[in-house]
């Protein structure tokens, strides 16, 4: 440590210790509990076309959150595969390599697993918890142990088809708003009588982009700078 | 209330903690860890405050803020590291450049 690190040191860690003071300062000084957002939540659910309350302020009430982050997704997945699209490929392929017996038995059981948990998660997201990212999560995890295991997946889908899978939770969230606004409502706002049918083509078009989103930051990450 | 208090607590805590190491350590990967503890340190705040509306259901819109977070907190990690190995792999260090003149 250099010698004029000691204070900078000092510096940070009071800055630090003054930056969770004011978090303190501010998570205690919140005006006593108020249900207002919860009771204007639980007032909106009959018009929301699901049955539990994340899911529907995820989608519906909240969808815009939940557009900027699949946005930001698609961020990192574009920032790394910019990385060079040819060394997403590089040594991921490796079937021909001897699997260890461990690692192909938890393959062998836990991807088709993974694959109907995803399902079931998606589908039980209107009523309970789960939706979209759990599912999405799942596939990719499921992904990531074939990846391991030398069959690359996400690596196998063609390029244009990946490409139009990354961009499939925007797209949707696109197409949502963009009808939502041609019929001259607000963005995103869903016609309550379908908007169960929307939130999950939605839902949908958002898992298979978290699921080829993850996957190929996992593949990508693993191959930049591999061949050292 | 107090149960509140305990979270806020530790929740500062984290946050405290996580902005120390993000500044202090020159490793890049520990930059990062220290960058999700922050992270889970502000989603531990928006879990309590959820809690804090008394007896009866808790408030989902934090539940919801949170989901989000996570997942931001996954695809700026993922960027990070694909970063960092870019770096390691360019220069072969895992630190930043120290700047002449300034240390």
């Amino acid at each position: 440590m250099t010698r004029s690190a000691r204070p900078l040191r000092a510096l940070a860690a009071l800055a630090s210790l003054a930056l969770g003071a004011l978090v303190l300062y501010a998570a205690l000084s919140l005006p006593p509990a108020q249900a207002e957002l919860s009771a204007a939540v639980d007032e909106a659910m009959e018009r929301s076309g699901v049955t539990h309350r994340v899911t529907a302020i995820l989608l519906g009430f909240r969808g815009w959150d939940t557009c900027l982050e699949v946005t930001v997704l698609l961020l990192a997945v574009l920032g790394i595969a910019r990385a060079g699209p040819a060394s997403e490929r590089s040594g991921v392929d490796r079937a021909d390599r001897a699997i260890e017996p461990p690692l192909a038995w938890l393959v062998r059981l836990a991807v088709p697993a993974l694959v109907l948990g995803a399902g079931h998660v998606l589908l039980v997201g209107s009523s309970g918890p789960g939706g979209a990212f759990q599912a999405g999560s799942l596939l990719a995890a499921a992904s990531v142990l074939l990846i391991l295991a030398g069959h690359g997946t996400v690596q196998r889908i063609p390029e244009p088809a990946r490409r139009g899978l990354w961009v499939a939770g925007v797209g949707a969230f696109v197409v949502a708003g963009g009808l939502a606004l041609l019929r001259g409502r607000l963005l995103l706002e869903l016609p309550p009588a379908t908007a169960g049918a929307w939130m999950l083509g939605i839902e949908v078009a958002l898992t298979a982009a978290i699921a080829t989103g993850l996957a190929s930051l996992f593949a990508a990450a693993r191959a930049v700078g591999g061949s050292r | 209330m107090s149960r509140f208090v305990v979270y806020a607590v530790a929740a500062s805590a984290l946050v405290a903690l996580g902005m120390y190491a993000l500044v202090a350590h020159r490793h890049l990967v520990r930059k990062i860890v220290a960058l999700n503890i922050l992270g889970s340190g502000v989603m531990l705040l928006l879990g309590a405050v959820a809690y804090r509306s008394g007896p009866g259901r808790p408030d989902s819109v934090p539940h919801a803020m949170v989901l989000t977070g996570i997942v931001v907190t996954v695809s700026v990690t993922a960027l990070a590291v694909a970063l960092v190995r870019h770096i390691h792999a360019l220069t072969g260090r895992v630190t930043l450049a120290e700047r002449e003149g300034l240390e």
